[in-house]
């Protein structure tokens, strides 16, 4: 029996590694095809060149790193505000026999695939952005509406249980000090949960810095630099989505390339919001 | 084995049943006896085993024939409720189980065509024809483009490679047929007022010389270009005829497929691309280069110049079904569909 | 004075914004898909569950799509679930925090935050080239197991913690060893919150489109074995809508996904509401 047990266990903990090794083999394998590519190019050519043109063997992703970072920051420009409004909403201003809807409601629509969201600002938001304000309509400002309806269930879901897991005292106290209900949620409680709204941004963020169909459905994928938000761009999991098909030999090992950077910057998003999350606990 | 070949043949032909008092069947170091079909039941055997060893408890033979083993130990399950510990060995061995049985599914797998995703709409047209016609044949068709269908081709990842660009450099060792031949259209919106463009105006449009639609007779908007990817064979074939030494501009719309392409024209009055003539339909408007009207009939004749072939390329001589499908696609039946969709079929006689 | 009618106002200014950003933003969110519900329901009949696409998808139905996507899930689950149980059960019974089940928490949450596109790279360069499974449903399957890896482990974690410690008290002093507590009191009881983790996981990996294209292929035939390509639903639906070559069947394809997606995510919440404790 004993042995039976030990082996049982040893069993388990070489399952409980698996996500640790799916882990280990995901940046094994990106790394290996991606990293030869930035050697040969030279890491600084590499993440700061302008020109991407695998025919020629140029290969910067500059504008892509650019690209990435207006199409996340539009999407938290719009996501924070209105993230936050949906939060204090159904925590604090709600209706109680609304509230039974509409939180289900909200978990649903962030399962909701992302290639709907997609397939909608390509029917409805591009041609109304192009006949109103100009540019092809595939731009970075379609991409942001589009990622800020993806983020808002993320930013909500968290945030709502950052602001319902602060004791009640918080919230007792201060009205009991005289302050109205909306002094006491501007002043008191979202301070008190700011670090779990942060950290619902942040994970907001790293979802979409790694959104990639409904981009490539919205964002028009031209490898320019973008200079103004009515501009047609490619984020770096566009880039990778749109050409990987294709791709062959150093090409291809560019996009893995672009991979690493791409996980770089989600990971360095993940570990900030797990420990600005961990932190909260304790 | 031995055994087996040294038995008298019977007379009166194989068929004639053998009544035999059962022989002690010797059995290999695993176990497994020399007549293939019983070695299930020791399968079995070992499946109990397992059962066993996830029961805790010492497996008990019944002194009788293995058949009446399995139906004991069969009996001895079914008798027991539904727990846990009786359906993890299950799970854990239909696991081991499924991926062992379909991997010799894999040889019977059908043939794959993979490459260019211009030609992959017309080769699955074709294999479902061809599918239609052979109903036991599976053809999985699959796009990526025609520098990846070629690599697919060497590689033999693919049975059959799609290209729709000429072979360059070290492929042309490989062994390439052209199915079709297809000509490359710049397409505009149709309310677009622009008609007819010359080769060089065409240039400077997609170069990034040209911006505005004003610059052209038409209103103050400017161009939207919109492009294929690199590596993609229309890409490639357009740069070749139209582009010539310069570069299609960094700052054009890049869509991965040719009805991306119309689709995106299709709904910007500003746009302006390329597709395969083939698939273009009442929602662009191809227009003529150089007073060349982009037909079937101006390609055939050789006025309209921006053609390039649709290849079916293969790792070496091409056997069995891919052979097969090949001489299907290559058949008047098979280029009559390619004719109605809008390739140029190049079988002459087409009956 | 001045003082609380100020205060007063601004409460009911700020009140009034944060109602009309919610719910505007809530309704926007419910119009986007009540749109394509509306153009999509009318294409569903039976006929169209049932036909497999023709034309490239011009005519037909989805089945060959709805086949994939369910052998796609299938191989997911069946890899994924005891990976993702035997996880949880290790962690919440064979150690406590230490070191090492702090690294494997690590793990699976860094899992969690991987962008899609990348397990399609990995997927692509591990299982279809190195592996040479090809673009089949066991590539896709493999690696959409990956990504469901961490909900199952998470929400299979919370059922576990969920049964009392009590339980597993009597078990061992009736003489139970620890696997058998584990399999015969730990784990029927903490068997509906493992579904509902593989239930939700399934809502995922239905709509998965990235990863999937570049795994398992595009082809629109019906699978014969599981090295088949295939085409799911989501991957159709995108298919359809960027070549433009039907909005018809895209619609419908986009509703069928819409209410597939809704219903397995309704069950799922249902069963969490009922069966798993939820613990902030």
């Amino acid at each position: 029996m004993d042995l039976q047990e030990k082996i049982i266990e040893k069993g388990l903990l070489l399952i409980a590694f698996s996500s640790i090794f799916i882990l280990a083999l995901i940046t094994f394998f990106i790394f290996e095809e991606g990293i030869p590519l930035i050697l040969k190019v030279g890491p600084k050519l590499f993440l700061l060149g302008e020109k991407w043109i695998p025919s020629k063997g140029l290969f910067g992703i500059f504008p892509m790193i650019v690209s990435s970072f207006w199409v996340t920051f539009g999407s938290l420009l719009l996501g924070i505000p209105l993230g936050l409004a949906c939060t204090i909403f159904l925590s604090e201003l709600i209706p109680p026999s609304l509230g039974t809807l509409f939180r289900p409601a909200i978990q649903l629509l962030a399962a909701i695939p992302s290639v709907i969201y997609g397939f909608w600002g390509l029917v409805v938001l591009v041609p109304l952005i192009r006949n109103h304000l100009g540019g092809p309509g595939l731009s970075i400002l379609a991409g942001s509406l589009v990622l800020s309806f993806m983020i808002l269930p993320t930013i909500i879901t968290i945030s709502e249980d950052a602001l319902k897991a602060l004791p009640p005292s918080y919230k007792a106290g201060a009205l009991a000090l005289g302050a109205t209900h909306w002094q006491t949620i501007w002043r008191v409680l979202i301070p008190a949960a700011r670090s779990g709204i942060v950290a619902s941004i942040i994970l907001g963020m790293g979802r979409a810095i790694g959104e990639t169909m409904a981009m490539i459905m919205i964002l028009g994928n031209a490898v320019k630099m973008p200079t103004s938000f009515l501009d047609s761009a490619r984020t770096l999991t566009t880039n990778i989505g749109i050409e990987m098909g294709y791709a062959s030999g150093d090409h291809r090992q560019a996009l893995f390339a672009t991979g690493i950077i791409l996980f770089f910057i989600i990971m360095a998003l993940n570990t900030l919001a797990i420990f600005l999350s961990r932190r909260r606990a304790h | 084995m031995d055994n087996r070949n040294k038995e008298p043949r019977p007379k009166g032909g194989a068929l004639r049943p053998k009544f035999k008092d059962p022989k002690p069947r010797s059995r290999n170091k695993f176990g497994m006896t020399e007549r293939p079909e019983a070695n299930h039941r020791v399968m079995l055997n070992l499946f109990q085993h397992l059962i066993y060893f996830f029961r805790f408890q010492q497996p008990t033979f019944h002194p009788c024939r293995q058949g009446v083993v399995l139906r004991c130990g069969l009996n001895k399950i079914s008798n027991v409720k539904f727990q846990m510990s009786k359906i993890l060995p299950w799970f854990l061995t239909i696991l081991l189980v499924i991926p062992s049985s379909v991997g010799c599914q894999r040889s019977k797998a059908g043939i794959t065509v993979a490459g260019s995703t211009s030609v992959e709409p017309f080769a699955e047209l074709l294999a479902e024809e061809y599918m239609s016609r052979h109903p036991e044949s599976h053809i999985y068709v699959q796009g990526g483009g025609s520098t990846a269908g070629i690599e697919a081709a060497i590689s033999r990842a693919a049975n059959i490679g799609m290209s729709s660009r000429n072979l360059i450099g070290d492929e042309k060792k490989l062994y390439a047929v052209t199915i079709a031949k297809d000509a490359i259209a710049v397409i505009v919106h149709p309310s677009c007022p622009l008609e007819d463009l010359p080769l060089g105006r065409i240039r400077e449009i997609f170069s990034g010389k040209i911006t505005n639609w004003k610059e052209l007779g038409g209103s103050n908007h400017p161009i939207d270009i919109v492009t294929r990817e690199e590596g993609s064979g229309t890409r490639e074939s357009f740069q070749k005829f139209v582009m010539g030494k310069e570069d299609i501009s960094l700052g054009a719309l890049v869509q991965d497929s040719n009805g991306a392409v119309r689709q995106v024209i299709s709904s910007d009055p500003n746009a302006i691309g390329y597709i395969s003539l083939g698939l273009v339909n009442d929602r662009v408007k191809a227009i003529r280069i150089s007073n060349v009207r982009p037909n079937l009939t101006n390609v055939n004749n050789g006025k309209y110049t921006l053609v390039r072939p649709f290849l079916f390329v293969f790792s070496g001589e091409p056997i069995g079904e891919a052979r097969l499908f090949l001489e299907f696609v290559l058949s008047p039946p098979a280029q009559k569909l390619l004719l109605k969709e809008g390739l140029v079929p190049v079988v002459e006689k087409l009956g | 004075m001045i003082f609380k009618r100020a205060r007063y106002w601004t409460q009911r200014i700020a009140k009034f914004f944060i109602w009309i950003a919610a719910l505007s933003t809530i309704a926007l969110m419910i119009l986007i898909l009540f749109q394509i519900l509306k153009e999509g329901l009318p294409v569903l009949h039976l006929q169209f569950f049932l036909e497999s696409p023709k034309e490239m998808g011009r005519e037909g139905g989805i089945f060959s799509t709805i086949i994939g996507t369910a052998a796609l899930t299938l191989v997911a689950i069946v890899v994924g679930a005891p990976l993702g149980v035997g996880t949880a059960i290790f962690l919440r019974e064979y150690t406590r925090e230490s070191k090492m089940s702090r690294m494997i928490r690590f793990g699976t949450d860094c899992l969690a935050g991987v962008p899609s596109i990348i397990f399609g790279l990995f997927g692509f360069v591990f299982f279809v080239i190195r592996l040479n499974l090809g673009w089949s449903i066991l590539s896709g399957g493999l690696t959409l197991a990956a990504m469901i890896l961490p909900t199952v482990i998470s929400t299979a974690e919370e059922s576990i913690k969920a049964i009392p410690y009590s339980y597993r008290e009597v078990s061992y002093s009736l003489g139970g060893t620890k696997w058998q507590t584990i399999t015969r009191v730990v784990l029927p009881g903490a068997l509906p919150g493992i579904f509902t983790g593989i239930l939700l996981s399934v809502g995922r990996s239905i709509g998965e489109t990235a990863a999937v294209i570049l795994t398992a292929g595009s082809s629109l035939v019906m699978p014969t074995s599981l090295f088949s390509p295939i085409r799911t639903m989501s991957v159709h639906f995108y298919i359809l809508a960027r070549e433009g070559i039907s909005m018809k069947m895209a619609y419908g394809t986009g509703a069928a996904l819409i209410l597939l997606v809704l219903m397995v995510n309704i069950i799922a919440q249902w069963s969490i509401n009922r069966y798993v404790r939820h613990r902030t």
